[in-house]
Parts: C-alpha cells; structure tokens; sequence
C-alpha cells in the first residue's frame, strides 16, 4: 500500500508539471491572448472583437498573475472545466467526451491486435531461434519498424479499402460490429511496429528465458515442447515487452493523430490536429491533460502488473 | 535384461570452430532397482551422458551408439511412446536446485503437472498425490509449502520438491545429475541419505552423478568413473574400492579426505586440468596428468578391457601399474 500511496504522489506530479509547462508555453511564448485568439488578439477592430478579447482575457485570467492563472485553471481542470472552444464556442469538456471514448478504444484495439498477433509471433520464433524461419522473421519485423505510419496508413487505405474494397472507407459508428470493422484497418496501422517491438523484445526474451534450468526440468517431466513454451517460458518472459507496453502507450496518442486524422476517425487526435491548425488553445490545452493522464495510470497499472507477472517482486520490501 | 543398458554411446557438439567430441565410447548398464554411480571432474561428460539420455541436448549435439531401457531404444522411441516416457518412466533430478523450479509458478503447480498430464490426474486427485510426495520428501507443513512459490524455501526445501516432482509418475528410474553439488554440506547428507532410502523404498533404480567418490561410495552398487568424455573404469563398488585400476581413480581416491586418515595428512591432487574436447581423441586423455604416463599412452588409445581377475571389473590403461617406462619401449 505504501508503493500505492508512493506512486500516485508521483502521478499527481507528473501531471503537474506536464500541465504547467503547457500553461507555460501558451502563456510565455509570445502574447498569451495572441496565442489564444491569434491575429484577431490585436490587429481586428470593432465591437465584436472587443467582445472575443475580453471573453478570452476573464476565461483564461489573464490579468491576473501567471501562477494564479495557473492555479485558477488546474482547479477548473480538476472540476471537469476546460473551458470554451474558441473555434465554436462549444465547452471544451463536450468535445472531449465526445472523442476520447473513441480514441480510447481505438488505442486498446490496436494494443489488443498488436498483443495477439506478437506474442504467438514470438514463441513461435524463439522455438525455432536462428534457424530460417527465425531470421526471416526479424527481417519481416525490422520492415515494420521500419515503416512510417503516415506511409502505411496511405497503403493500407488504398489497397484494402480502395482497391480490394474489404473494409469501409469511413468511420461508422451505426452498431459495435460496424465500428470494430471500420476501426480495424486504423488500428492495425497503429498497431503494426507495436507487434514488430513486441515481437523482437519477447523472442529475445524467451531465448534466454529457455536456456534456464527450470525449461530442461519442465522438459525432463516430459511435458511437450508447445506447453513448456506457453506454461514456464512466456510469463517469466515478458517483463521488457510489458515495460515497453507501458511507454509505447504515449507514442499510440502521438500515432493516432495522424491515423484519425487520415482514416476520419472522430476521436482525439483527429480533434487536437483541428485544433492546433485552428490555433484552439484550449482545447490543445484540455488533451494534453487528459494524455499524460491517460499514459500515467497506463504506466501504474504496468507497475502493479509486474507483481504478477513474478510474485518475487514486493512493493514494499 | 538390464533396465538401462548404454552401449558405445557418443555425442559430439557442433561449434563454430569444429566438432566437440563430449561423450566417446561410453557403456554401461543399471539392474531394475539398483545404483550406478558415475563419477568424474567437471568436463568428463557425466552430465553430457545422462542430458543424452533425456533428450535434453541441444539441436547441435550428434549421438551415436545406443541407450536401451528395458529393451527399448531410447534415441528412437515410438512417438506414442515418447509421450508419456519421460517424467514416466525415466526422471531426472537436477544440480541446482536455486534453479531448477520455476519462480513465477507455485511449489504445487510445479509438482502436480506432470501428473495431471500423463496420468490425467484430477486436480484434487494430485493434490493429495502432491502432499503424499512433500511428506515423502519429509518437506514438513506439505500444505503451506504446496500454495507458496520457490523463493519461499530454502535450497535443501526446494531440492526435495525437485525430488518430489522426478517421483511423481513412479518412474522406475531416476538420474540424479550432483543433486547435492549447489547444496550446502550440512544438508548434503541428508538429501544424499534421501535419494538412497527413497530408491531402497520404491525399488527404483538410481544413477548418482558426482564428482566425488566419497558421495557414491556407500549408496551404489556400481561405478563409472569418466575423464575426458571417456570411461576409464568400471566395477561394482566394493570391487573399485578394493582393487582400483586405473590411476586417474587412484588420484580421484588419493584426492578426497577420508576421516581414518592419520593427523597431518596431506590430500594428494591431480595436478594440471581437464583435457581439450575440440581434438578428436586419439591417445589417453589423462596422459598429460598421469604418474604413470608412457609413450604409448601419447599416441595410442587404450581401450576399455577387462581386468584378468575379474572380467566384471573393467578399465581403459594400457601401465596401471607403472611397470613400463619410456625406455622399455
């Protein structure tokens, strides 16, 4: 419980200073209401500028002191107000839970994918470690990592939507087949150098895992070889595969901006990339929050994972 | 027919830089319920015999000659056969037992598996066949220690819940490859004492690897002694203490303390080291160590023989007794 107690002290700190260094770059770089309204800050005149100006001045407290601001708006934050678009006026909070739901499961589609497709992908490999199938193997998965998303998002989309025509082209919200459907080619995008890492982290992993003495004993008990792989190898095994799992969560966010964006998925990333063009700080603002939110409870959660993965490691020993 | 019976068994291990020849010209056989010792240094291919035998080596190693259990050959055993074989018939206990279970799965997973596999055993039905086996093993508190995981116990614990689970299916035959070596001298005894008073008890046969002679002396009813991936000598165990042939035995035995030796006794050493198992034998491994080296010895490979007295009692040396010498070649 102390590890508990230890761990969420240093979320709430992350979260913090990932907020305060967003609110630092709006407020420091450059005119904080020309960073939130843009040209329409200083040069447009008339009485409906004056308006959007003095809007934008009480919403973001902008005569107040910085770290006042600071503290005025994290405690809005805190109470589920981000404040108000400026791009249509909507609250900020409405946008969010609109689209988060969305990316949220897109980003657990594609983990989903990229777990079950990687861990068979590895204990097959590892089986059979550095013979053919092995090495062709990594080379495969090396041209996974190698790929750029945006590039395979374009491929993907044409040759499987387009030009073979299995999935839809658009996103289709109509029913939860229709959505696993149209989200699939989207999620496998971003999950395609997830298995890749994956896949060479834990075949690496279960070849040292098979030279221990505990395999040859399981082995000696004349177990088969299939049932030693996935019952004594795998969990011991998959330590960096679920470290990495933790921290590729935060590149997925960075992936979905440009696979929502692409693929017209209506979830967060597709609505920060909208926002940036539009200059909308607050909602850029509102999802950088909601991210590192999202990346530190993952990365707890790895944490508390481990202790299950091997009942040797004690939190509080 | 003996149980286990190995005839001119070889393994060679394909390296990078050539051929390993690990294991020559070994023979031996074990009676139903009897011991065999098998004795040697580290690098005489004790561990690399019995691996053999279990279908443990790795995808490089090549054997030759032949292993037989009850009449059946090992190295080609019916698939259908091959299922249920090992961790049935044959089982095998390990050196290390720090290393030997699994930490990430508990004592009593670990030790009904096998069961549940090849006798399809209920999960209750080998949960009480487990906790049988931990107070066979005299693990006491079988049922604590049957819900906790490895870390929990000590060495000698886990070294007895290694034995427990080589037991499980009632194998008729056990290989014990330096059960104790890992192990701390005070509890080496007693899981010696075990192992011997197990196998008396189920009437299984027994073959003890270590490299100390001492270790064997009183549990077996045979002896190998290797060196070299070679057998230099073998004889019952009496016979070997009484009328030791082959002087790398004699070093062996001049090489451990006994407690009947005088005050101040010096134990004797072999001096130099174990030989190089990347060049195919061609004249006695032992030569470079040997008090009683000759020039045949150099360049000529002695071959395993009976001793005239006694045609069970079997060595590999063409002067145990030191009568030739240089010159008289």
């Amino acid at each position: 419980m102390k590890f508990v107690a230890g761990r969420l002290v240093q979320m709430v700190l992350v979260v913090l200073s990932v907020t305060l260094l967003a609110f630092a770059a709006l407020n420091f770089l450059g005119d904080p209401l020309f960073n939130i309204l843009g040209p329409i800050a200083d040069e447009a005149s008339g009485p409906e500028f004056d308006e959007v100006r003095a809007q934008a001045r009480a919403d973001f407290n902008l005569d107040e002191p910085f770290l006042v601001r600071y503290g005025l708006w994290l405690g809005d934050m805190a109470q589920g107000d981000f404040g108000r678009s400026f791009a249509n006026g909507t609250t900020v909070s409405s946008e969010i839970s609109r689209q988060l739901p969305v990316t949220i499961q897109l980003m657990i589609y594609a983990q989903l994918l990229s777990v079950l497709i990687s861990v068979p992908w590895a204990l097959w490999s590892a089986s059979r470690a550095n013979r053919f199938v092995d090495k062709a193997s990594t080379v495969v998965s090396f041209g996974m990592l190698g790929i750029p998303v945006f590039a395979l998002a374009v491929v993907v989309f044409w040759l499987f939507a387009v030009r073979f025509d299995i999935f839809p082209t658009r996103f289709d919200d109509e029913t939860i087949r229709t959505r696993l459907v149209s989200m699939f080619l989207p999620a496998m995008v971003l999950a395609v150098p997830l298995i890749a890492t994956y896949q060479r982290l834990l075949r690496t992993d279960l070849i040292s895992t098979l030279q221990e003495d505990f395999i040859s004993v399981a082995r000696a008990k004349g177990l088969p070889r299939w049932r030693v792989l996935v019952r004594h190898a795998l969990r011991p095994s998959l330590f960096s595969m679920l470290t990495v799992f933790g921290i590729q969560t935060g590149a997925l966010i960075g992936g979905s901006l440009i696979v929502e964006s692409y693929f017209a998925v209506p979830g967060i990333g597709a609505g920060v990339v909208e926002a940036i063009i539009r200059d909308d700080f607050p909602v850029v603002l509102a999802v950088v929050v909601v991210v590192t939110v999202i990346f530190v409870i993952v990365n707890f959660l790895v944490d508390l994972l481990y202790s299950f993965l091997d009942p040797r490691v004690q939190f509080d020993g | 027919m003996a149980l286990l019976e190995v005839k001119d068994l070889a393994v060679t291990f394909a390296t990078a830089s050539g051929p390993v020849y690990a294991v020559s010209n070994v023979n031996f056989s074990v009676e139903r319920g009897e011991a065999l010792g098998i004795v040697g240094e580290s690098g005489s291919g004790k561990s690399v015999t019995v691996k053999s035998l279990m279908n443990l080596l790795p995808s490089t190693a090549t054997i030759t000659g032949s292993a037989t259990y009850d009449g059946l050959d090992m190295f080609n055993l019916a698939s259908s056969r091959r299922k249920h074989f090992y961790g049935v018939d044959v089982a095998m206990v390990f050196q290390n037992p720090m290393t030997s279970l699994n930490p990430v799965k508990r004592i009593g997973v670990q030790l009904t598996e096998g069961m549940r596999y090849h006798r399809n055993l209920s999960k209750s039905a080998a949960k009480s066949r487990a906790l049988e086996l931990l107070d066979m093993v005299r693990i006491p508190d079988s049922a604590k220690r049957f819900s906790q995981y490895p870390h929990e116990l000590s060495g000698g614990m886990r070294q007895r819940v290694v034995i427990a689970m080589a037991l499980a299916n009632d194998p008729a035959l056990l290989i014990a490859d330096e059960p104790t070596t890992a192990l701390d001298v005070t509890v080496q005894r007693d899981i010696l004492d075990l192992l011997d008073g197990l196998r008396r008890d189920l009437d299984m046969a027994l073959v003890l690897i270590t490299h100390d002679l001492g270790v064997v002396r009183d549990r077996t009813d045979d002896i190998v002694v290797m060196y070299g991936g070679r057998v230099m000598e073998s004889a019952s165990t009496a016979e070997l203490f009484a009328n030791t042939i082959h002087p790398y035995s004699r070093a062996l035995r001049r090489s451990i303390p006994d407690m009947s030796m005088p005050r101040g006794t010096r134990l004797d050493p072999i001096p130099g080291s174990p030989p190089d198992l990347a060049i195919a034998p061609a004249a006695c491994p032992f030569a470079p160590r040997c008090v009683n080296v000759d020039a045949i010895c150099k360049f000529s490979l002695p071959e395993l023989a009976p001793d005239t007295a006694n045609s069970e009692h079997l060595f590999a040396c063409f002067n145990p007794h030191g009568e030739l010498n240089e010159e008289s070649i």
